[in-house]
């Protein structure tokens, strides 16, 4: 069998993601989202929409990896076309909408699944490895700092993925969930504030930048500090385009091609994904409302449906 | 002492304070002096001894009662490290007298007391420092970089600052769920308040880049430590920050035990700017020092009379190559401020307004919810 095929929507600031990606599987075709930018050097053809893309080449998988206001709606379009669906976020969608594509997922559509690349991180899973040996105790607080490329949604997105990281890494559910944010210059910058079952907390950043995915943790356990840093060395935004004269090299860490290559491979054999999210929705649209409400307001917001 | 020589009195060495980590300063400086050493009446025979100790060691005279050792001669400012609870009285007394003062950390234990400081130093016209915050290297690195202006305008900064020091235990069931002790008890013989007493760094540094805090959210109830849990105290907090311009900050600072951090205890902060983020890290660069022998030989815990290291250290494996001064910095600050004539660049002001963030962050952990500032008088 050879390499499964996805069409992905990605902003142009993730071309290295893309390419990265293609490495792994067949890319049909990107699609670009979130703002007026082209990509530069893309190796892959590059459609204005989902239904040029789809007249010339059909897909095993659409993969959204960066939002836009059309997100939910192009959403619908793949799976209108039978296509599984995975996203690195959820969709913006009112209530309505968001109602009429779950029911058609749910009642026999393609697959619709989001989030959840940090479990394909290969910095997470050391970390979680570490985190269970007994010596480390329970887990008291963690700080993550994740990239939201500085749009209103990657930003909702970035925080949506690190709320289900500290989960993972805290051992336990959100009890109360905070959200404050400035935005300036349309750069956003948001904190995520996380109080869990267990009485642990996190501090989540969502920073303006194409920050890689579980690039900067720390988690405090009872029984000592664990702490990743493999930002450094790697491309971290717009500044990755200047040649350094003396650089760490790492290895391509990025979760994204074994995340896709895993939904893909599920789907190819007809097989359930590998998660399910669509019950996150409410407590995640929670987070994005709290982030509109921070924004406006200047002040520190509880998402509600937590 | 030459003329252009400032004495200091030092009030009280009490182990909650930093007096004793004051005097090499005070001894390196050329323009000051240490007069003597004095504290009130009504201490402990433990406290007294020890600060006979002290002045008979730096070979100064011991005055019984703080108003007597103010009007020693030769006496233009004031060492203050008694406890919190009887700092604010001192130093309106101290300011009253007309001396300059340098106060270790907070100038008392509520905004009431800070309040009356201000006034006090106000009034006086004299110079008040509180060097444990803005002269820092994570101060001083995070200024440079906002004033390069390479981050563009600033949309966040936060802050984690832990002490590596400490020996935690298990916590027994009984202490696992005790409600949390509310702001305003900070003494006791074998804790800190560490929200209060690490936090306040990591405040430190968000009100040298932000605009003053109007909300703040706190957190705590994970425990490290056995006494900590048994006073219902934590060991370990968080406070979220909007400034006045809307601004978003975060800290983290607690005591997290020995042993969980090469260098002491992580001490950095990142600034989120529009046009990128920088991490300031104090512990970075570094010189990282692995010595076999201290790895594999180690048989180490905390001193017993010290037991959450409030005067030693941990075993580090490495030092940063660019070590922190900046409680040198202050007292230059200081005594140029004397010069001049005017008001240290971290004043009685800021601290008050430190320890209202700090209190607010107390009281919004007690009622489970975000607090607004200023607070009520």
């Amino acid at each position: 069998m050879g390499k499964p095929s996805a069409l992905l929507l990605a902003a142009p600031v993730q071309e290295q993601l893309i390419e990265s990606i293609s490495r792994r599987l067949n890319v049909t075709g990107v699609i670009g989202m979130g703002g007026t930018s082209r990509f530069r050097s893309l190796a892959s053809p590059v459609f204005a929409d989902i239904d040029s893309a789809l007249a010339q080449a059909r897909p095993d998988v659409v993969c959204f990896l960066a939002p836009s206001g059309r997100t939910g709606e192009l959403m619908r379009q793949a799976i209108d076309n039978g296509l599984p669906v995975l996203s690195a976020g959820p969709p913006d969608m009112s209530a309505r909408a968001w109602r009429g594509l779950s029911d058609q997922v749910e009642n026999g559509g393609s697959p619709l699944v989001w989030g959840r690349r940090f479990a394909y991180s290969e910095v997470h899973r050391r970390l979680l490895e570490q985190r269970v040996q007994p010596a480390m105790g329970t887990p008291v607080y963690l700080r993550c700092v994740g990239g939201g490329d500085g749009g209103l949604l990657a930003t909702w997105w970035s925080l949506c993925e690190m709320v289900e990281q500290a989960v993972a890494l805290l051992g336990a559910d959100p009890v109360h969930l905070y959200v404050s944010a400035k935005s300036a210059r349309r750069r956003c910058h948001a904190l995520a504030t996380v109080v869990m079952a267990n009485k642990a907390s996190a501090q989540l950043i969502a920073i303006p930048s194409s920050f890689p995915c579980s690039g900067d943790l720390t988690l405090l356990c009872g029984g000592g500090l664990l702490t990743s840093h493999t930002a450094f060395g790697g491309p971290v935004g717009d500044r990755s385009g200047r040649s350094p004269d003396y650089w760490l090299a790492t290895p391509d860490l990025t979760p994204e091609p074994e995340w896709l290559a895993d939904f893909a491979g599920h789907c190819v054999r007809a097989a359930d994904p590998p998660f399910a999210t669509l019950s996150t929705y409410p407590a995640q649209r929670a987070i994005l409302v709290a982030l509109r409400s921070a924004l406006k307001c200047g002040e520190v917001v509880e998402a509600r449906a937590v | 002492m030459s003329p252009d020589t400032y004495g200091i009195l030092l009030v009280s060495f009490s182990k909650h304070s930093h007096q004793r980590n004051f005097v090499p300063l005070y001894l390196r400086h050329p323009r000051v002096g240490i007069v003597a050493v004095t504290d009130d009446v009504d201490i402990t025979s433990e406290q007294r001894a020890l600060n006979r100790q002290w002045a008979r060691d730096l070979d100064v005279p011991y005055v019984e009662n703080v108003e007597r050792g103010l009007e020693l001669a030769g006496v233009d400012i004031v060492s203050i490290g008694c406890e919190i609870e009887r700092r604010s009285d001192v130093a309106e007394r101290a300011a009253a007298a007309g001396k300059h003062l340098w106060i270790d950390k907070f100038l008392g234990a509520t905004v009431a007391e800070c309040d009356s400081v201000v006034a006090a130093v106000a009034a006086a016209g004299v110079s008040a420092i509180v060097p444990s915050y803005a002269y820092g290297e994570l101060v001083r690195r995070s200024r440079k970089v906002l004033d390069d202006g390479q981050l563009g305008e600033l949309l966040g900064v936060h802050v984690d600052v832990m002490f590596s020091k400490g020996w935690p235990r298990p916590i027994p069931e009984r202490d696992q769920n005790r409600p949390f002790l509310p702001a305003g008890r900070w003494k006791f013989p074998d804790i800190k308040r560490e929200l209060l007493t690490v936090g306040s760094y990591a405040v430190g540094l968000v009100q040298a880049c932000c605009g003053p805090i109007r909300q703040v959210y706190g957190h705590a109830g994970a425990f490290f430590f056995t006494e900590h849990a048994a006073h219902g105290a934590e060991d370990f907090g968080t406070l979220t920050m909007i400034d006045d311009s809307g601004r978003t900050a975060s800290l983290c600072g607690g005591r997290i035990g020995v042993a969980t951090d090469a260098m002491g205890g992580p001490s950095r902060a990142w600034l989120v700017g529009t046009e990128g983020t920088a991490v300031v890290d104090v512990r970075q660069p570094a010189i990282h020092t692995m010595v076999r022998s201290k790895i594999v030989e180690t048989d180490y815990a905390p001193a017993a009379d010290d037991p959450m290291q409030w005067a030693s250290g941990p075993p580090l494996m490495g030092s940063p190559i660019h070590p922190d001064a900046g409680l040198a910095e202050g007292l230059e600050d200081l005594v140029r401020a004397i010069d001049e004539g005017r008001s240290p660049h971290y004043s009685v002001r800021q601290a008050r307004d430190n320890m209202e963030i700090l209190i607010s962050g107390y009281r919004s952990i007690v009622e489970g919810a975000p607090v607004s500032l200023p607070q009520p008088a």
